[in-house]
């Protein structure tokens, strides 16, 4: 054997291999921009699953998983112009290249009902509710991407009352700051500016906008005006909207720790976890309850924030809020695993691993039960970033996966 | 197991940052310094053995033509040939199997580091291995009107962002070039050009073409990228040029120690072979194979 030829050849193979890794090295890092956002959405009386990501929106029929067929309100199936049935799904390399990464808005159109679509590049789009077509393929141009949803400036009236009429919508930028826009101008009403951007939904509550900045702020804004009315540091990036329970506010940021806030802006009181806190707390019968993004689950006493139980389902990051019913608490974590925790005692009671092992991160949706729009049982809906695995249903009450849908 | 190598660097990159003023460029650089600076041992070995390697080839070279028919005894005189001067034919690898890991983590501890977007600050919230350092998130990123998180492309930077790129370009050309100058592998010797199979001018070739292909691989490889891993591909050059510079070299084998002995035992060597060379050229290769 000529070992000068072998050391040669060796080093020959030596370059190749390193140009490989560093391809690999490179490509190990993740250039993508966010998770699926998902929401629920009636039309005509029947109910839908809304997947927004990257390029692509689709309707998801919730019984079966499938791009929905859209029925009118008699129950029948809207027919497009090419006289096929129309299946709701929108390609953003028809828009630009627009790519969404947030749940729709509800609007109208000339007495239509439309859903505005805020994209990642600077735009909103506006489609059809029924039809899912374009009502300007150009959209509507906005200062920033946006990777949170839009909101109205009014609250849900209670049941029983007329619902007032919103004026302005409410943006949040990636970059910076917040929005509102003229309902039926589209014209700029007001911009508060933040240090960094504002990746999550504001909270609207009796008409005090509670706005999440990255930059390690909250922020209270009066949502008639734009006036800030108190900032409150966080001590880290605060990437989640806060809860509202029993005149306080509940947030957690990257310090590890989630915080009780006074309607004045004051921290009342605070709790340190293991790892950053990345979703909206959740409350369920004067508990607080939240996850972090090393896989541990609190439960917190509302008042005192003395910690109920804490548990460590998951080995990697939990970064969805938890659904929470009666008995259990549904997470789902990196791992592509969801866990059914027994709510009074966080004792691990199902768990599931989504096929494929994607990594979920979405925000997960309780789609109830009901005999009228064929949904047989109550579900949990995860989505993850693996396009083959987009989003799973799950029978809540016995973990047993229902339908997965990819693209 | 990747981890090991790479958390501790985003970690230190954000300590550095905090240290300086919450300045990610000031931590870039320093942070490529010193790990450049850690790993200048290995690449000084590694370029003592590619030296100490093509110092032998005209020996090889004679050994290759004497031994042609017997290639079992032409591995024995050139293992003996090595062991005689202390080489091992592989050393030269490891060092570079050693560095090239570390520089892919630097460069990767910087892409984390920088998060922009949710996908990336949830790949850096497993990384930082001190506490307190989450309160720095997310890093500030903006350097001279540059959003170092984007690329340099317009309309996500100004357009003098794309003198980076450049930059990347010249540098990287200007390291190849010093770099290959340090091996004495730039201009061809008829001594070292070829083992009598070609492949060492195949390798010549290779390398003149590396020369050309780098450069503009990175300055593309650094306009799809963000501008702050531009500053570490430059910074990482402009180290690497003092490194292989005589004057850089000089001083830093200063500083690390056992390079200028073991330099001061390569030129009585170099002189032995130069002389023998010579010898061989006058008086035949068959005499000067036998000496």
């Amino acid at each position: 054997m000529n070992k000068f030829r072998t050391f040669t050849r060796l080093r020959l193979a030596i370059l190749v291999a390193l140009l490989a890794a560093f391809i690999a090295g490179c490509a190990n890092t993740r250039q993508g921009v966010e998770w699926p956002a998902l929401d629920t959405i009636t039309i005509n009386g029947s109910s839908y699953i809304v997947l927004a990501y990257e390029q692509g929106i689709e309707l998801l029929d919730p019984t079966t998983g499938n791009i929905a067929v859209v029925r009118d309100a008699d129950g029948d199936v809207i027919l497009g112009d090419n006289g096929e049935a129309v299946r709701w799904q929108v390609d953003g390399g028809e828009f630009d290249n627009a790519q969404f990464f947030a749940e729709p808005l509800p609007a109208t159109d000339d007495g239509q009902a439309t859903l505005l679509f805020p994209t990642y590049n600077n735009k909103i789009l506006e489609f059809y509710t029924e039809t899912a077509q374009p009502v300007s393929p150009t959209g509507i141009a906005i200062g920033d991407g946006v990777l949170g949803a839009m909101i109205d400036d009014v609250e849900p009236a209670p049941e029983g009352e007329e619902q007032p009429e919103s004026q302005n919508i409410i943006i949040p930028y990636r970059s910076q700051g917040v929005v509102a826009l003229d309902r039926a101008s589209l014209e700029f009403a007001w911009r508060v500016d933040t240090g960094e951007g504002v990746w999550a939904s504001p909270l609207l509550q009796d008409g005090v906008l509670y706005v999440p900045s990255i930059d390690h702020f909250l922020y209270a804004v009066d949502v008639a005006n734009g006036e800030v009315l108190w900032t409150v540091d966080l001590e880290g990036a605060v990437a989640s909207a806060p809860l509202y329970y029993n005149d306080a506010l509940y947030v957690g940021s990257f310090s590890h720790k989630l915080y009780k806030i006074s309607l004045g802006g004051e921290i009342l009181d605070s709790f340190e976890g293991q790892n950053w806190i990345w979703s909206t707390p959740v409350e369920y019968d004067g508990d607080i309850y939240y996850t972090d993004l090393s896989g541990n689950v609190y439960a917190l006493d509302a008042d005192t924030l003395q910690v109920v139980w804490e548990g460590k389902p998951a080995n990697r990051g939990i970064r969805p809020a938890p659904i929470v019913t009666e008995d259990y608490v549904v997470v789902a974590s990196r791992s592509g695993t969801v866990y059914w925790l027994d709510r009074s005692s966080g004792t691990i009671i199902h768990e599931r691993e989504m096929e494929g092992t994607p990594e979920i991160l979405s925000n997960m949706l309780l789609v109830e039960a009901n005999e009228e729009l064929g949904i047989n049982e109550t579900m949990i809906v995860v989505g993850a970033t693996n396009n083959r695995n987009m989003v799973a249903a799950f029978a809540l009450d016995n973990s047993i996966p229902i339908w997965v849908y990819g693209r | 197991m990747w981890d090991i190598i790479l958390n501790p660097m985003v970690t230190l990159l954000a300590l550095l940052y905090s240290v300086f003023g919450n300045n990610v460029i000031i931590a870039i650089v320093i942070l490529t310094v010193i790990i450049r600076m850690a790993m200048y041992p290995l690449l000084a070995k590694q370029q003592e053995s590619s030296k100490a390697m093509q110092e032998l080839q005209p020996r090889l070279k004679k050994m290759q033509e004497k031994y042609k028919d017997d290639r079992e005894k032409l591995a024995q005189e050139q293992m003996k040939l090595y062991q005689e001067h202390g080489i091992n034919p592989f050393a030269g690898c490891l060092p570079l199997f050693i560095q090239f890991p570390i520089f892919i983590a630097l460069y990767q501890a910087i892409f984390f580091a920088l998060a922009s977007t949710p996908f990336q600050l949830v790949d850096l919230s497993e990384r930082l291995l001190i506490p307190g350092l989450d309160g720095l998130i997310p890093l500030q990123n903006v350097w001279l009107g540059m959003r170092l998180t984007e690329a340099p492309t317009p309309p996500s930077n100004p357009i003098y962002a794309l003198a980076l790129p450049l930059l990347v370009m010249v540098t990287t050309y200007i390291q190849f070039k010093f770099s290959q100058a340090q091996m004495g592998t730039n201009k061809p010797d008829n001594n070292t050009q070829d083992d009598g199979g070609g492949m060492a001018s195949q390798m010549q070739n290779m390398t003149q073409s590396m020369g050309t292909i780098m450069p503009i691989m990175f300055g593309f490889i650094s306009l799809s990228l963000s501008v702050g891993l531009s500053v570490y591909f430059i910074t990482s050059n402009l180290v690497g040029i003092a490194q292989y510079s005589p004057a850089g070299k000089r001083v830093l084998d200063g500083i690390f120690g056992g390079g200028r002995k073991k330099k001061d035992d390569e030129n009585v060597e170099d002189a032995k072979i130069v002389t023998a060379s010579k010898s061989n050229k006058k008086s035949g290769g068959k005499k000067a194979a036998k000496s």
